[in-house]
């Protein structure tokens, strides 16, 4: 026990060390370059140097077998560098093009030797100068040429300077170890021929992140995750295929489940995996529906947390769904809707979305978006909207993408709650109701999209793996498969009737305009009185038409 | 560089598995054992049997390097297994193949097909699990091809059809080996060569951007099919590329490049030669940046030595000498575009005193090691000599075993799935018009003399396109023009040749215009020739590989009548502030 404090304070101590040798060597080449750039006749009013120093590490098996095993080691440099002014600069939003030019990550060395990192600084930011320059020039010729937007905001906010260091050494996973547990886990499918795809993963993910900015903003920190994932797959006689994800989030190696609760996991995967493929399909359905915490926090996270990124609110290309309903209620009053990435567990699991400075090195805060039904915020990176000059500390991006609004952790809050079986019990009542034979129970979800542009219809889409029927008349719930609940935003929301007091959290990677980021939603159960599924996109494929090889274990 | 396709992000450091292929033996007896059950089992009701199954496993192993100033930027090293399967049903006179129809999937369709193409295996088999991937991909592609064939009888129904060449032709048993022991690399030494050529860079802090890159990819192929035949091969290849980017005094871009390919590490120049050829293509982009430009179109004899000659040979002339099926198409958009020089065998399409040999199993020129060669190809045929080329008339061209109007069989040019050459020599004759490379100059200048013209062009560097897609985009960020019109070759290093003999390099510009038929203005060749291994796009669709390694052993040439263009237009400013260490 003392080795390992010891070499992870030596690590820290070098990593601290490690980390104020780059901050200086970026300020450095940061200042240099500003002090020309500044006095251009299209002056770069703002440069910030973010470097994301990672350490990545990737086991998968198959089968009892190890199908890959990385350990990958990267440092990129993404340059965000502003023309104009705070009030008008080159990321204004235009009809054409509202997330600006792409522009990609550039590599830097793991070194610290100044003179190759201050070159590649260099190249980046005369490319970035002049990609922000053109941005610009188009920005200024529509501004002549085209109605001004009504809010007329500016386009960046004043933020204070932040200054900390608390940069952590990458760990050190035993790959060895964990390369033994995931084939002693994947071996656990080979007895079930029917199972045509499976694996289990192991990602470990640690970022440095290192942030300078001309305003005076000196940042390093640290963020890592760790996700164990087990896909497996099979197919219904009719073709269609029945995935089932199990996604295990953690910030350390040690928050994992032990191996024999992820093989009882495993266990109970494959034996739903053999009833889905026997289920009935399910044909479209209108009508009260439960959805376990985890469904709901999908449902959240699609239908709400994406129209509540605050670029949305000003991109001329998106629908604004949820821009003038500020302080109007959207939700039953008895509902709170918060995102907060400076919270790391719910319920003793630790939330995915969690970090200190978002990507533009402002703190993370908790923002209460939802208050009693009640529209009050929204998701803010540095780009101001109407009623919100500054940043609530969500302005994040994967490596080589451009900074938007994005979620954190979502966090549903219900004020009255009631039992799970009382939750059911208002279910059927809700069914009988509405003279229904059944309602449906949404148990496990895989994820979902939503799209919030104004050129197609402002519907959301959420996919469930695994859907109950619950009958009124007793009978025992019935698997079923083959829908995706669909609907529009407001109309569902104003369906939500009741909150159970189990809360589930669903931890992911959600990819939108600025890439694909960890986030977390987690909620209450929740009662729907009227809900609309669909048919899935099905395959027509046959199964295999000879057996497989071999039937027993390897 | 890219030569070979990665599962991964690149650019990482990264470390896994050494060189550990699976036993062949496992290999050999897996892949029967699901053959003999596919060929007994395999039919679905209302369709027919395969009659014909490949198999092709491969086990490659990647270890990069780049660098840049002396730090290194990427070093990874991983394995990466890959299945390729080939089901034909009907009959060798009409199957499956050789019929390209418009299917696409729209937004919201979806296809759940096993992949049978390249599909990505665990780096650790076992026989169990490669039976259970065979069985699966198998599976697959006999569903693929039950739909293909429906498609073609259909199409072939709706009409009267003029080429009959049979879809494919079955062979006998055959086995054939070409293995070698593969040599480990020292992953230290990747670095440090990295780190050293790169760091002599730091003496040109006007640079705008410079890399060093290495790739070590040995590669082990089992093949095997129905017929009986099976392989069992392993491929070496080893490269380091160099390349540097700045402006001219007048905002020109201007780029170089350095580039070695051998099979073994080994083969690799020793290091103080690697750096003294990074020192010269550094001082040669140096003199660049105040270079003069040519003034106007030249049109007449261009000079083109060493890599400069080969790299015109590999972009005008060796894409076009592969031979491949037109397919069935439903519509015109599925037709090639080209089908090379088919329509040209018995015609001369060279100078009377060259003649082209394609020998894929050579293993060296002189002393120079060539990493296109191979001897087994990837449909498990020999490797075969072939004469493309005799006295300037086109005899043959390089084929796969899809029969075509123009060829009856193979003759072991299958590479990654599509026909692709391997090495490529050009034999000179004894005429008068093959001198002594020191000759040659003199033979220009009397040209130049006879026509009284101003002066002539020797062109010593030709960009290459594999270098301007790859480590050159990514080097510059995308700031040297990444595409290059058809018909133009991109000179990099230009010199003029005055009546006197003096010589002035020039700032780069193209050549225009030129396509086989040029090459028939050949006036005179070296009697030296030089052994250009670089690495080619792949011909014709269809490769699995984007880039393949290609050797030609080419003379330095003199090729009359080419028209050599200025850049024209506007050129990007010079960067508003200096590189960090650069001294005005």
């Amino acid at each position: 026990m003392r080795v390992c404090v010891g070499v992870g304070l030596l690590c820290l101590l070098g990593g601290v060390t490690a980390s104020a040798s780059l901050l200086q060597i970026l300020r450095r080449e940061m200042e240099r370059n500003a002090a020309v750039l500044r006095q251009q006749s299209q002056p770069a009013y703002f440069i910030a140097y973010a470097v994301t120093d990672l350490h990545v590490v990737t086991l998968e098996a198959q089968a009892g077998r190890l199908r890959r095993n990385l350990q990958q080691r990267s440092r990129w440099l993404d340059v965000d560098l502003r023309v104009g002014s705070y009030e008008l600069d080159n990321t204004r939003p235009l009809q054409e093009a509202s997330i600006g030019e792409p522009s990609s990550p550039i590599q830097l060395p793991i070194s610290e030797d100044e003179q190759a990192l201050r070159h590649l600084l260099w190249q980046a930011t005369m490319e970035a100068y002049e990609r922000a320059s053109r941005e610009y020039a188009k920005v200024l010729a529509a501004q002549a040429v085209r109605v001004q937007e009504s809010d007329n905001l500016p386009d960046f906010s004043r933020e204070r300077p932040q200054r900390a260091q608390s940069v952590r050494a990458h760990p050190v996973v035993d790959t060895a170890g964990w390369a033994a547990r995931l084939r002693q886990l994947s071996a656990l499918f080979v007895a079930y021929p029917w199972i045509y795809v499976h694996r289990v993963s192991l990602q470990v993910t640690s970022a440095q992140k290192f942030l300078v900015t001309t305003e005076g903003t000196e940042l390093a920190w640290s963020e890592q995750q760790v996700f164990l994932n087990v896909a497996a797959q099979t197919r219904a006689d009719d073709g269609m295929e029945l995935p089932l994800y199990r996604s295990y989030f953690a910030f350390e190696l040690r928050e994992l489940p032990p191996v024999e609760q992820l093989r009882q996991d495993i266990l109970r995967m494959i034996a739903l995996l053999d009833s889905l493929r026997r289920a009935p399909v399910l044909e479209t359905y209108t009508g009260p529906a439960l959805l376990s915490g985890e469904a709901a926090s999908v449902f959240f996270h699609e239908i709400l947390g994406h129209r509540l990124e605050g670029h949305r609110q000003r991109d001329p290309q998106s629908a604004q769904m949820l821009r003038d309903l500020l302080q109007k209620p959207i939700l039953p009053p008895f509902l709170d809707v918060v995102f907060d990435p400076t919270q790391r567990y719910r319920e003793g699991k630790p939330l995915a979305g969690s970090y200190a400075y978002d990507d533009e090195g402002v703190p993370g805060q908790r923002v209460v978006a939802v208050e009693q039904g009640v529209l009050r915020n929204f998701l803010l990176s540095r780009m101001p909207i109407a009623g919100f000059a500054h940043s609530n500390g969500h302005g994040r991006r994967q490596p080589g993408m451009r900074v938007v609004a994005r979620q954190s952790n979502l966090l549903v809050f219900a004020r009255s709650v009631v039992s799970p079986a009382e939750l059911r019990q208002r279910l059927l009542e809700e069914c009988r109701r509405q003279g229904k034979e059944f309602g449906l129970l949404f148990d496990i979800v895989e994820g979902g999209f939503t799209f919030t542009a104004r050129t197609i219809p402002n519907a959301f889409n959420v996919m469930p793996l695994v859907v109950y029927k619950v009958y009124v008349d007793g009978r025992p719930d019935e698997l079923v498969r083959g829908v995706d609940l669909i609907g529009t935003p407001l109309t569902t929301f104003a369906h939500i009737v009741a909150a159970g007091s189990d809360v589930g959290v669903f931890n992911g990677i959600c990819g939108a305009e600025s890439g694909n980021l960890p986030v977390s939603a987690s909620s209450p159960s929740l009662l729907v009185s009227r809900i609309e599924v669909q048919k899935k996109a099905k395959s027509d494929e046959r199964l295999p038409v000879l057996p497989p090889p071999f039937v027993q274990a390897e | 560089m890219r030569w070979c396709v990665f599962g991964i992000a690149v650019g990482t450091f990264c470390s896994a598995q050494v060189w550990s292929p699976p036993p062949t033996e496992m290999v050999f007896q897996a892949m029967q054992q699901e053959l003999q059950r596919a060929l007994q089992g395999l039919r679905l009701e209302g369709a027919p049997a395969p009659y014909y199954i490949e198999y092709r496993l491969q086990y490659r192993s990647a270890l990069v390097a780049r660098a840049v100033l002396g730090e290194l930027i990427e070093l990874t090293e991983h394995p990466q297994v890959t299945l390729t399967v080939g089901v034909r049903i009907g009959t060798p006179e009409m199957d499956n193949t050789n019929v390209a129809t418009g299917s696409f999937l729209l937004f919201g369709g979806m296809s759940s097909r096993e992949t049978y193409r390249q599909r990505s295996l665990p780096v650790e088999l076992s026989d169990t699990l490669l039976r259970r991937e065979l069985w699966l991909a198998t599976d697959a592609a006999y569903k693929d091809a039950v739909e293909q064939y429906g498609q073609k009888l259909n199409l072939v129904r709706a009409r009267m059809r003029r080429d009959t060449t049979p879809d494919f032709q079955l062979l006998s048993p055959a086995v054939l080996a070409d293995t070698v022991a593969v040599p480990r690399f020292p992953r230290v030494y990747a670095e440090r060569l990295c780190r050293e050529l790169s760091a002599l860079f730091r003496q040109y802090p006007e640079f705008t951007a410079s890399a060093v890159g290495f790739e070590y990819l040995p590669l082990q192929t089992w093949y095997i099919n129905t017929e009986g035949r099976r392989a069992v091969k392993t491929e070496l290849f080893t490269g380091v590329e160099v390349v540097a980017f700045t402006q001219g005094l007048d905002g020109t871009p201007l780029a170089d490049y350095y580039s070695v390919y051998v099979r073994t590490p080994a083969e690799l120049p020793p290091l103080d030669s690697l750096k003294r050829a990074v020192v010269a293509l550094a001082e040669r982009l140096r003199q660049q940046q105040a270079a003069s430009a040519l003034e106007e179109t030249y049109v007449g004899p261009v000079l083109f030595e060493g890599r400069a000659a080969g790299e015109l040979i590999a972009q005008l002339l060796v894409p076009q000498l592969v031979v491949s099926r037109e397919p069935l198409a439903d519509r015109p958009f599925f037709t090639l575009r080209s089908q090379g020089l088919v329509r040209r065998l018995g015609t001369r399409i060279l100078p009377e005193f060259l003649t082209l040999r394609a020998a894929p199993c050579q293993r060296f020129f002189e002393s120079t090691s060539l990493v296109g060669s191979y001897c087994v190809d990837d449909e498990g045929m020999p490797a075969e000599t072939v004469t493309v080329v005799e006295r300037g008339v086109l005899r043959q061209l390089l084929s796969t075993r899809v029969p075509t109007r123009w060829t009856a069989g193979s003759n072991g040019h299958n590479r990654a799935g599509a026909p692709m050459a391997g090495v490529l020599e050009f034999l000179p004759d004894t005429a008068s018009d093959v001198v002594e490379r020191a000759r040659l100059r003199q033979r220009l200048l009397q040209i130049l003399q006879q026509r009284g013209l101003p002066y002539a062009l020797i062109v010593r560097s030709v960009m290459n396109l594999n270098i301007l897609q790859t480590i050159l985009a990514r080097t510059t960020l995308g700031k040297y023009p990444p595409f290059v019109r058809e018909g133009t070759l991109p000179l990099l290093a230009v010199y003029r040749l005055f009546p006197d003999g003096r010589e002035e390099l020039l700032q780069p510009c193209d050549a225009v215009g030129l396509t086989v038929r040029s090459l028939r203005d050949i006036m005179a060749i070296s009697r030296e020739r030089l052994a250009y291994n670089y690495l080619a796009p792949a011909a014709r669709p269809g490769s699995e590989l984007p880039y393949l390694p290609v050797s030609l052993i080419v003379p330095d040439m003199v090729v009359d009548e080419v028209e050599v263009r200025p850049r024209e237009g506007d050129v990007p400013q010079r960067p508003l502030v200096p590189p960090p260490f650069f001294q005005q």
